[in-house]
């Protein structure tokens, strides 16, 4: 009989559920993910009408089945027109489900993004968890609400919409939780969720090294050129610092940023030697301008990635920030043994599984 | 292999590879000019395509050489340098002077090619100056292997990091008549570097004075430290290029280096007692000087001039330039008295006036350097109708042969009246100038080297006597560092930070960090109301700014209260800052506010600042620097710099501060860091000071690693 869990809820959840599978299959189970209705996104030049995360989750995994069953039904637009066609699309899911099921003991089933999609239609979570006879776990972004308490206001939403459609809500995920939340969510919040009978399968803490992107997947996101350093790709950026200062001063910047992205006009030779003593992740030159041969050789000296970009400096920063939200499967497997730590020490595997 | 320099100044062979019979070429102009410039050791021409060139027989290879060679010159092609190298290392050649361009400085393959002359040449134990440089000189061998004139003989070094200005400095000294003892041009430094030279020049009798044109410098600690010792025994004086901006971004399409910033330069030459000049002027008026003259044995500072306006000039440019006017004894006046005419003003500057022939000259001369009260002389002359300015030239020359002891200057102001006085002059070793400004200019460069030298032996001193501070402990600052490190981060969190310098026994105001509010209030209890929360995140600089400090809490539930809003503050004006907690620290007495920081120079090391708290160092910039590794002379030196010192010392009745509190902190702090490199910035700020005998606290301590 295959166990399934539905991860459903706020942003996290591919991350989540990859590491989840990887310490799965690590464990010796046999797992593959599945993702019945996804989000086609642009954001990637070479991809188009799929959805990137779960391409990533394929490649990081190595998973073998086509596309096709592990993202059956993907939406671009509309949604309303599905209406028409729904027990076509329930087949389709119900098929490319049975297919990847063959050999495996555990599906971790990634829903929507957002949880109440598909309401209008038919299709919302619990209707998908209920068909899939999956356990529903609702997973939460705890650091991006200022009043923390209303994350239990919105599960308790949940729990009663899920009631409802004639399914149960099993649990939750509490994710993301920063340093100052900690306290209260364990001694305040967890015991009230408690109490309405849902399971905490796991309480996890703020970690932004899972969230950073590496420098291939910049260099992909901004179509960068490597001009320097072409096997350093593989480092984590967890911070953006623009170079705009004097040298003296952008050296007592650039030193206090770990794994940055060091973002500066090609031409400022000056600064881009500041920012090599600190070693950064990469360095960002900008506005196509090619830098001068002592900074090259110095890059090569220390081992530093260097791109070329043809933006302007503010426009290279908000595309970096796009990218920060992207999944690849590059970084996914660049944090693997992070993610997998995480997740073994604050994740109830045991419970999720029963 | 000795390594001395010896051969490579006073080689006992040459070879010249590249040496061509065509006079367009390079390779002509070495030959010619180590031929011309009359070196009488052996010369050997190497050329695959030639027999004999200029009378000399021509080898195909190093190797045919039936002799020794101690140096070979290349001016080669650079690609095909390597394997002659290699030629030249079998033959068992000591110095590869390496004219050729097309190294590190084009970068792509010249940065591997250069890598693979360094690679070579240590295989063989050879030493190489250079690639791209301009040659060298000796013009007491003599020999010039170099495409520049022959410079005339003096007791000037020149030692340069552009080859190009080198030319034109030769040209000039012949102008001015300044003699050289020797010029190197360094180029690259791919292997021997300024360091090696100043090591060989500072005990090298043929030089009187080192002068060091850089861009960059090649090991920075070591290079202070053989110029120090250099300065004790002749000055050495540094143009360095790339000081603002402007010039560093030249400077960086030069060779390929990094300048540092002014301050750290400074700091760096401060420590090592070289005489930073900024203008060339000043660059070779001093040498001039230094290299004909004793050193100045003081500041004090007697001037003989035949023109009232003139000499009162110099007066105001001696006392602006740091030296002293001399007070001359009432002996001294009262013999001048007796022997000039009573216009003559007697006072210093002692004015024969416009109607003084050269015997007046020599009075005056021979009272004030007679006089105990005067260090050094400068006679003014200008051409009146009645004067003999070639008498008196020999007049001056006679009594610095009378007082050699103290230096005489001369400027000669006027046109062609004063040539030939010049000319003798020159020709004598007296170093005579155009006008006052440049004579004083030059006597103050003598000035400063006289400090620097004084200063630079007081420091060895105290660095001598300097007992081992008690309470270091460098396995408790790894330990801490280890921490941060597996957190993956480079900033300490102030609890952390405190903690690390208390390692070494710097006085901290208690602290510690609370991850949750119940945490903070034991903390509170332990510590003893009242106290200070403030926020703990490696992102944030300024705590204030963000509503991150709340002082005086005095209770449990002030504590908890604080804790929540110094969170919800930051979170709202520093959203995207890692929030680690909250520190609680004891609140303490208030103190004198004084900021004590460090950052590390990627080439000259740790620079050390000090400075009064608050708007002193904010506002006025009342601060000073010195380069670790700080003696206590130098710390209570870089204190009593500030003007803010007045107050530390005790002003208008306030008690005075525990200074040396202050020198113990900075000695610590100098230790640190030099014991813990990996500490690239460090500030205690602020670090209060009580009262005489009752110490100081740090009550914040930022820290960042690498």
């Amino acid at each position: 009989m295959v166990k399934s869990i539905f991860l459903f809820g706020e942003k996290g959840k591919t991350i989540i559920a990859y590491g989840i599978l990887k310490k799965l299959i690590l464990d010796g189970y046999k797992g593959c993910y599945f993702k019945p209705i996804a989000k086609a996104r642009y954001r990637l030049p070479s991809l188009k009408y799929v959805d990137p995360d779960v391409i990533a989750v394929k490649d990081a995994l190595g998973l073998q089945e086509p596309i096709e069953y592990l993202n059956p039904v993907t939406i671009t637009r509309n949604i309303i027109e599905l209406r028409r066609d729904l027990d076509n699309v329930k087949k389709m899911i119900m098929e490319s489900y049975s297919k990847i099921c063959e050999g495996r003991d555990v599906i971790v089933i990634e829903g929507y993004p957002n949880p109440e999609a598909l309401s209008s239609i038919g299709l919302s979570s619990a209707e998908l968890a209920k068909m899939l006879n999956a356990k529903a776990v609702f997973l939460v972004n705890v650091k991006e609400r200022d009043v923390v308490d209303e994350l239990a206001d919105r599960i308790q939403l949940y729990k009663c919409f899920f009631e409802h459609q004639g399914y149960s809500l099993s649990g939750v995920i509490l994710n993301n939780v920063p340093m100052y939340y900690i306290e209260r969510v364990n001694d305040v919040i967890v015991p009230v969720l408690e109490e309405k009978g849902l399971n905490i399968y796991g309480i996890i803490p703020e970690k932004p090294s899972l969230t950073a992107p590496t420098v291939r997947d910049i260099v992909e996101a901004l179509n960068a050129e490597v001009i320097e350093n072409r096997d350093r790709l593989t480092n984590i950026v967890e911070d953006i610092v623009v170079g705009a200062m004097a040298p003296s001063a952008a050296l007592r910047w650039f030193r206090r940023a770990v794994n940055a992205a060091i973002v500066t006009g090609g031409d400022r030779t000056d600064l881009i030697m500041a920012a090599l003593e600190t070693k950064p992740s990469v360095i960002i030159l900008t506005g196509n301008l090619y830098p001068d041969i002592s900074v090259l050789t110095k890059a090569r000296e220390v081992g530093v990635p260097i791109l070329l970009v043809p933006y302007d400096t503010y426009t290279t920063v908000e595309k970096l920030r796009e990218v920060q939200s992207i999944t690849t499967s590059d970084s996914l497997k660049a944090k693997e043994s992070e993610l997998i730590r995480t997740i073994s020490e604050n994740l109830n595997m045991k419970k999720l599984l029963e | 292999m000795k390594n001395d320099l010896e051969s490579l100044f006073k080689p006992k062979s040459v070879a010249v590879i590249g040496a061509s019979r065509d006079p367009s070429k390079l390779g002509y102009a070495v030959l010619k000019n180590i031929v011309d410039s009359g070196y009488r050791g052996r010369v050997y021409p190497v050329n695959p395509q030639a027999d004999n060139i200029m009378g000399l027989k021509a080898y195909k290879s190093v190797l045919d050489i039936p002799d020794d060679v101690d140096v070979a010159v290349f001016v080669i092609p650079a690609p095909i340098v390597p394997e002659v190298l290699e030629e030249c290392g079998r033959k068992g050649v000591k110095y590869a002077v390496i004219i050729s361009a097309g190294f590190k400085e084009v970068g792509g393959e010249g940065v591997e090619r250069e890598k693979r002359v360094v690679e070579i040449a240590k295989k063989y134990g050879v030493r190489v100056l250079g690639p791209n440089i301009l040659g060298l000189i000796d013009t007491h061998t003599p020999i010039n292997a170099s495409f520049a004139y022959m410079p005339p003989r003096g007791g000037i070094a020149f030692v340069s990091q552009s080859g190009a200005y080198l030319s034109a400095i030769i040209d000039w000294s012949v102008k001015t008549g300044i003699g050289f003892s020797k010029i190197v041009s360094l180029g690259n430094k791919a292997d021997l570097n300024e360091v090696d030279f100043i090591e060989y020049l500072a005990n090298d009798s043929e030089t009187k004075v080192i002068l060091l044109y850089l861009e960059s410098i090649a090991n920075p600690r070591k290079f202070i430290e053989v110029a120090s010792e250099a300065v004790r025994k002749k000055p050495v004086i540094l143009i360095k290029g790339g000081m603002t901006e402007a010039g560093a971004r030249a400077a960086l399409s030069h060779t390929g280096s990094l300048a540092g910033g002014p301050q750290i330069v400074q700091a760096a030459m401060k420590k090592a007692g070289i005489v930073l000049v900024s203008e060339p002027t000043e660059f070779f008026d001093s040498a001039i000087a230094f290299s004909l003259t004793s050193s100045l044995p003081g500041d004090r500072i007697a001037i003989v001039t035949n023109a009232g306006g003139p000499g009162v000039m110099t007066a105001d440019l001696v006392a602006l330039a740091g030296l002293r006017l001399a007070q001359l004894t009432p002996q001294t006046i009262s013999y001048l008295r007796s022997k000039l005419p009573p216009m003559a003003a007697l006072n210093n500057p002692i004015d024969v006036i416009g109607d003084a022939k050269a015997d007046r000259y020599e009075v005056a001369l021979d009272a004030v350097l007679n006089d105990p009260n005067v260090d050094a002389a400068i006679v003014i002359f200008t051409p009146q109708v009645i004067s003999e300015p070639e008498k008196t030239a020999e007049v001056i020359i006679e009594m610095q042969k009378k007082y050699p002891q103290k230096p005489i200057l001369a400027a000669f102001i006027g046109g062609p009246r004063v040539e030939k006085a010049i000319e003798i002059l020159k020709s004598a070793g007296i170093p005579v100038y155009e006008s006052n400004d440049r004579v004083v200019a030059a006597l103050a460069i003598m000035n400063r080297y006289r400090v620097m030298r004084e200063r630079v032996m007081k420091i060895a001193e105290a660095l001598n006597e300097l007992s081992s501070l008690a309470n270091v402990d460098k396995r408790c600052v790894e330990a801490i560092i280890d921490r941060v490190r597996s957190d993956g981060r480079r900033v300490l969190l102030e609890s952390e930070a405190k903690d690390l310098v208390k390692c070494y026994g710097v006085a901290v105001a208690p602290t510690k960090l609370a991850r949750t509010e119940e945490e903070a209030v034991r903390i509170a209890n332990e510590l003893g109301y009242p106290v200070v929360l403030k926020i703990a995140s490696p992102d944030i600089t300024h705590k204030t700014d963000v509503g991150g400090v709340i002082m005086n809490v005095k209770s449990d539930s002030e504590v908890e209260d604080a804790f929540r809003t110094i969170i919800a503050n930051v979170r709202r004006y520093a959203p995207q800052a890692a929030i680690h907690g909250v520190v609680v620290q004891k609140m303490v007495p208030k103190g004198r506010e004084v900021i004590i920081g460090t950052t590390k120079d990627p080439e000259f090391g740790h620079l050390i600042m000090f400075g009064l708290g608050g708007i002193y160092t904010e506002l006025f910039r009342d601060v000073s620097f010195r380069l670790a590794p700080l003696s206590t002379y130098e710390a209570r030196e870089m204190i009593a710099e500030t003007k803010a010192y007045t107050l530390l010392k005790g002003f208008r009745g306030e008690k005075p501060a525990d200074i040396e509190s202050i020198v113990n902190t900075l000695l610590r702090v100098s230790k640190l860091v030099i014991d813990v490199p990996q500490i690239v910035e460090m500030d205690i700020n602020p670090l209060f000071v009580y009262d005489e005998g009752a110490g100081s606290l740090a009550i914040d301590v930022k820290i960042v690693i690498e």
